[in-house]
């Protein structure tokens, strides 16, 4: 039978029900597939749940009442403040220095390609609580900063506990740490685009610094910003190390103090937790849209 | 209408606003003795070093988390207070100087003299090993207390720590007490104590609130001081046998400057004879500590 017949005497039925009704076909019934399992499992998960959750909410230990007291307290707001300060401004100094690293690492110049390689090996082979260490300590090792004529006089001379204030420090630790670890990332992302286009554009004409912006940039992005919010939120956390500088003003000292003021961690661990949290969240939708920017016309549209 | 999207811009515009003003907002005036009485002391500000006259400020290094002698208060847990900060205070004020009490780790202030901090000033207490490395002027004199949770419910017994879990300060001359303690009590057969070291006195004590460690032992004023801000979780208990010694605080100058360690003890004596050092033990109730000399790498047993 052709397609235009069936639907002329259908009139508004379902074609299946019609045409099996009518050659006296007895038909399945369809019901979805049970799944008894499943359900008994979100008993159990639901009643472990409600049971944990009933732990913490009910136990005085947590000192709730000691929690929400102190969850907006200015000190603990300006520590949010200043961490996000720490954070932007390190990762903003590990970008720049990346980039410059990624140009050193894979140019044919064979000293900035080691130079850059030194860096790496270095930033990245010690733990950044001990970097920051050195850090603090830095006007201990080098008193004195000068800037003097090759053999000559010594133009200008500051000592160094003036220019390297423990903001300064917490920030170029955390950042010229950071940069080994985004190197490596931003070199992922030129990898994987294809030799090709390089090829391509060069063939007609192209200057390195146009391909460099317009052809490897774009396309690279894509490969990087996944791993570089991650990152970024990452060193959201590190930030807590910066108290080996001493650094005082962050999140994780504010809390500390008042913790030992009141003698009682437990509330104040959970509201630089809480803090952390809602601080990543929101660095995670802004990451989702960046990601939805550079990757049209590519990824999935969700 | 407003759409989503503006009223996101504007809740993250209010919410960006508040937070920078939390973290820039205006510190209040710290407490302590008022030392804006105190003239100029012409020859002993004639004999302050060049290098620090230029500059017009003394730095002071300072773990500032040792109640009663230094911490951080005022509005914003920043201003450094304390009988430290006010002997400070009282000698700039003498030498016509500034006073910059920068907050450091507490291992880290003596190897930094000469170079990042002028002066170490955080109730150091004076021994033969600290002064192969340090030039020391004494200030005051204090004893030991323990510090054990309201109730004492691990039954501590200050005559007997063995196998005890106990708190100290790292890098302080206690923590080397209770090694040797325990060494002793390896020695003598029974358990050795269990000694959790942590970057702050603060951190230690709140630890023994908690109930994570049966005891701490520090300087007889902090221990007196936290149990009074406590209100009611900490308890003191006397020291017995060898921790029940008085020893002597001191000033820390770098070895070399031997020009600056007699300055400091000369300003000091100064205060101890115009009344303002008595003055200033009487207003923090300690004037049992206060010593009739200040001197320079005073004999001491250990």
């Amino acid at each position: 039978m052709s397609q235009a017949s069936m639907a002329e005497t259908n009139e508004g039925r379902p074609p299946d029900e019609t045409l099996d009704a009518r050659q006296g076909v007895a038909l399945n019934q369809v019901v979805p597939r049970r799944r008894p399992g499943r359900w008994v499992a979100i008993a159990l998960l639901g009643l472990v749940a409600v049971q944990a959750g009933s732990a913490i909410a009910v136990n005085e230990n947590f000192h709730w009442d000691v929690f929400v007291e102190y969850l907006f307290a200015p000190t603990v707001l300006r520590g949010v403040g200043w961490t996000l300060i720490l954070t932007v401004a390190a990762m903003f100094v590990a970008i720049v220095f990346a980039i410059a690293l990624v140009v050193m690492r894979d140019s044919d110049n064979p000293i900035l390609h080691w130079l850059a390689l030194a860096w790496i090996w270095f930033f990245r082979g010690t733990p950044v609580y001990t970097q920051l260490l050195f850090w603090g300590l830095f006007a201990v090792l080098f008193p004195r900063l000068s800037l003097s004529l090759p053999f000559g006089p010594e133009v200008f001379a500051v000592e160094t506990k003036w220019i390297l204030t423990p903001a300064i420090a917490a920030v170029l630790g955390l950042g010229f740490n950071e940069s080994a670890y985004l190197t490596e990332i931003f070199r992922a992302g030129f990898k994987a685009i294809d030799a090709g286009q390089a090829e391509a554009a060069q063939a007609i004409g192209m200057s390195r610094g146009r391909l460099w912006l317009r052809i490897l940039m774009p396309q690279a992005m894509r490969t990087i910003i996944p791993p570089t919010g991650n990152e970024a939120i990452g060193m959201l956390k590190m930030t807590s190390l910066v108290l080996a500088v001493p650094f005082t003003l962050d999140l994780m000292f504010a809390t500390s103090a008042i913790a030992n003021r009141l003698y009682l961690p437990v509330p104040l661990l959970m509201v630089a937790g809480f803090w952390y949290l809602a601080i990543t969240s929101v660095l995670m939708v802004g990451q989702h849209y960046l990601e939805r920017h550079f990757g049209k016309g590519h990824d999935l549209v969700r | 209408m407003i759409d989503r999207r503006t009223l996101v811009a504007t809740a993250a515009a209010f919410t960006l606003a508040t937070l920078v003003q939390a973290t820039f907002a205006n510190q209040a005036a710290a407490e302590g003795y008022d030392v804006s009485g105190i003239a100029v002391d012409p020859a002993l500000s004639a004999r302050v070093p060049a290098k620090i006259r230029t500059a017009g400020v003394l730095s002071i290094g300072s773990d500032n988390a040792y109640a009663p002698w230094e911490y951080l208060a005022g509005q914003d847990g920043q201003t450094p207070e304390g009988i430290d900060v006010d002997l400070a205070k009282a000698m700039g004020a003498k030498l016509g100087l500034e006073i910059d009490f920068q907050t450091s780790a507490f291992d880290a202030i003596m190897p930094s003299l000469g170079t990042k901090f002028d002066l170490g000033i955080s109730a150091f207490s004076i021994t033969q090993e600290r002064m192969k490395v340090v030039n020391f002027v004494s200030y005051a004199e204090s004893g030991n207390l323990w510090a054990v949770k309201a109730g004492n419910p691990a039954a501590f017994d200050p005559a007997d720590y063995c196998g005890r879990v106990i708190a100290v300060q790292s890098g302080t001359w206690h923590e080397g007490m209770i090694q040797d303690a325990s060494k002793a009590c390896a020695d003598a057969g029974k358990p050795a104590v269990e000694i959790l070291p942590f970057g702050v006195q603060t951190e230690a004590l709140t630890r023994v609130a908690a109930g994570g460690a049966d005891a701490t032992i520090t300087g007889d004023s902090v221990i007196a001081y936290a149990a009074l801000q406590s209100r009611g979780t900490l308890e003191t208990m006397e020291a017995v046998g060898i921790l029940n010694d008085s020893g002597l605080n001191g000033i820390a100058v770098a070895k070399p400057d031997m020009e600056l360690t007699r300055l400091i003890a000369d300003t000091m004596n100064a205060m101890i004879k115009d009344g303002t050092y008595g003055a200033i033990f009487a207003q923090w109730g300690i004037g049992s500590l206060a010593v009739p000399q200040a001197e320079i790498n005073p004999p001491v047993k250990d």
